[in-house]
């Protein structure tokens, strides 16, 4: 078996908390994958399971009161084996600030409220360079026009000069991946970067975010919870459900051969053509993610899931049994059959 | 664009000036009799020769016997051309001679003390809004507090009891006795500076704590914006990201308040000024209401009226610099 190179990311066991005044909410209670060199890794599940928080913990900037309380992230920028835990970084320290928007970039959710209204966006981008590089005026703003031009922008040059409200939500969210992408990172984490725009606008930005990433050679993190994006982009999955990692493994092998209840029960909601005609109803998750403040005890999907056992489910936290290479699942259930 | 801005807003200024002084002139006309009635009466009552022919001239000047328009016209381009104000009858003399030294130590103090209420509040503000709850934001919030509620007057009092008792420092007037009547001179500055932070710290004291909460209130607003977020993730210091994005949206609706700050502080001025005796606008414009003194009165009504459209045209011009949004707005 040929030794395969150390992953560019390796989040262990991570957890972030947010201690609020009503109780401690764990939004990430220990979730462990990883992010291959120049693959799209997808993070899926419903709202409130972490995936968002996720991403965030990453890069360190989890808004107050929430905190990475423990676990590791390690980052691999050059595959020398010898890694930086990002978890053990000061969020307001330089370490992490020269990671931030260089190595790891981000692209957020709706671009009109996650650029600024009164800053051109060409000024917004621009600052990026300027704080990575140590290029003069004039090559910030032909580097900024030139990752305009490639993200598709039409007449980058006057774009510059533009400000948020006068562009389109396709345009925005261009601008946003522009900004991402100024400085070559090798890491683009993509917090649901097309959930806010229309379908067309959605399958454009995607056919850009793949082509992008086969030209600069990045790996991406897709935070999502659309099955029908999943499919379209990711070489890897990984699902959570209440802050922990209950599957991840292949695409091809997450949709043909889900081992993990969640994921089953996730993949059989995608509405299909013709269903409705054909008498089925659209299949629904019974319930509903639970309160942050009373997680269930034992595996966290057991009060939702059709095979729980009382006795074991509800008891024993599952643990996370490797089923096949970059395969793993977190249910009893996987675990027997392993062993048997 | 940010010209055309400027124009089309100066050019909206001057319906609404006119507006004003047409308002301010029927206040003026409002209580019953002219002017001359006022005079004749007050000079009958000290037993005083009434000089018909004087007072024909005064009441063909001011066009007294005409409609209230004319009148108006009279009053009106007189001020814009002549810089006349009229005769005021407490001081027998003309409005604008009243009015001028005052008018200007009046603006001094009031910009003065706006300056103090920003360079004082915003920074304050700004600390307690991003170490919320801290003991600096808790400390910040008492003392607000308490400027909000003590009256102007009686902080008055007590700094002029406490530099009197423990300074020895005579606090009433803006100079010392021996540079009132002084011609103006490196001396006479130097003393107007060290009577000037008495009167502007007490003027200033109320406007300081209500801009600390509004400061506190609007940047809480913002710093948990998406888009401060988003700066954050590109690598940017907290210190710079603070001042950039989030302080710079939540600086408009503090700059908007430029408009009514300084009519607010004129206003306030007066109610100080009475009780430390300072030679500004504020003392007089109270003995002309009192005494029915109308030019006098009705020139500070419409002094103080421009002074709040300026400033209200200095705040949007500020509002269109900082937002381009305003400037590319719809007209």
């Amino acid at each position: 078996m040929v030794e395969s190179p150390p992953p560019l990311l390796d989040v262990r066991d991570l957890r972030t908390h947010f201690a609020t005044d009503t109780g401690m909410v764990t939004a990430v209670d220990g979730a462990s994958f990883s992010v291959p060199r120049g693959k799209t890794v997808c993070v899926v599940g419903e709202s409130g399971c972490g995936k968002s928080v996720t991403g965030r913990s990453i890069l360190r900037i989890v808004d107050a009161p929430g905190r990475v309380v423990g676990g590791s992230i390690l980052w691999d920028r050059d595959g020398t084996g010898d890694p930086v835990d990002l978890a053990t970084l000061d969020p307001g320290g330089p370490d992490i600030r020269k990671i931030r928007g260089d190595e790891i970039a981000m692209v957020f959710q709706e671009p009109m409220t996650s650029l600024s209204p009164v800053h051109t966006i060409g000024s917004q981008i621009a600052e990026s360079v300027r704080l990575h590089t140590d290029l003069d005026d004039d090559a910030v703003r032909g580097r900024v026009i030139e990752v305009l031009g490639q993200v598709g922008m039409p007449r980058p040059e006057s774009r510059y000069d533009a400000y948020t409200f006068q562009l389109s939500g396709g345009m925005r969210q261009r601008a946003m991946i522009a900004m991402a992408l100024v400085c070559h990172p090798r890491l683009l984490i993509a917090d649901e970067p097309t959930t806010a725009l229309d379908v067309t606008t959605q399958a454009q930005i995607l056919r850009l975010m793949v082509q992008l990433q086969a030209e600069m050679d990045m790996s991406v993190l897709f935070i999502t919870h659309d099955m029908g994006v999943v499919a379209q982009i990711a070489d890897e999955v990984v699902v959570m459900y209440l802050g922990t990692v209950v599957e991840t493994g292949p695409t091809e092998q997450i949709f043909t051969d889900p081992r993990h209840p969640y994921t089953r029960a996730l993949l059989q909601a995608i509405p299909r053509f013709g269903q409705r005609r054909a008498g089925r109803a659209l299949s629904i998750i019974p319930g509903s993610v639970p309160d942050p403040y009373r997680r269930p005890g034992g595996c966290p999907f057991h009060p939702r899931c059709a095979q729980a056992r009382p006795g074991t489910c509800d008891v024993v936290e599952p643990a996370t049994v490797t089923v096949a290479e970059r395969r793993d699942v977190r249910c009893v259930l996987a675990a027997e059959e392993v062993h048997s | 664009m940010m010209t055309q801005f400027v124009i089309r807003r100066v050019l909206y200024m001057i319906p609404t000036l006119i507006a004003v002084s047409i308002v301010t002139f029927l206040v003026i006309q409002a209580p019953p009799g002219d002017y001359l009635t006022t005079v004749v009466a007050r000079l009958e009552a000290e037993g005083q020769y009434v000089d018909r022919g004087q007072l024909d001239a005064l009441r063909e000047r001011y066009g007294l016997d005409e409609s209230v328009w004319v009148q108006y016209w009279r009053w009106i381009t007189g001020i814009v051309l002549h810089g006349d104000f009229g005769q005021s009858l407490v001081y027998s003399a003309p409005v604008s001679d009243v009015i001028q030294e005052r008018l200007g130590l009046t603006i001094l103090l009031s910009v003065t003390t706006l300056a103090f209420v920003w360079a004082v509040a915003i920074p304050i503000g700004m600390y307690s809004a991003v170490r919320r709850y801290s003991v600096g934001d808790y400390a910040a919030t008492f003392v607000g507090f308490i400027g909000l509620a003590i009256p102007n007057f009686l902080i008055a009092l007590i700094l002029l009891y406490v530099s009197y008792r423990y300074l020895g420092q005579s606090v009433g007037g803006l100079f010392s006795p021996e540079f009132v009547d002084a011609r103006w001179n490196l001396g006479k500055v130097l003393d107007l500076l060290a009577h000037l932070w008495i009167p502007v710290v007490i003027i200033g004291t109320a406007g300081t704590a209500g801009m600390i909460r509004v400061v506190r209130a609007n940047l809480l607003d913002e710093l948990n914006r998406p888009y401060v977020v988003t700066a954050r993730a590109k690598g940017l210091p907290e210190r710079r990201l603070l001042i950039k994005y989030p302080s710079r949206i939540a600086a408009s609706p503090i700059v908007s308040t430029v408009g009514w700050l300084l009519p607010s502080l004129i206003s306030a001025e007066i109610i100080v000024s009475v009780v430390l005796s300072l030679p500004t606008t504020g003392p007089v414009m109270l003995r002309a209401l009192e005494s029915q003194d109308m030019y006098l009165a009705g020139s500070f009504l419409l002094v103080l009226s421009v002074l709040t459209v300026v400033g209200t045209l200095i705040s949007d011009i500020l509002l269109a610099r900082l937002d381009p949004r305003i400037r590319y707005g719809r007209r």
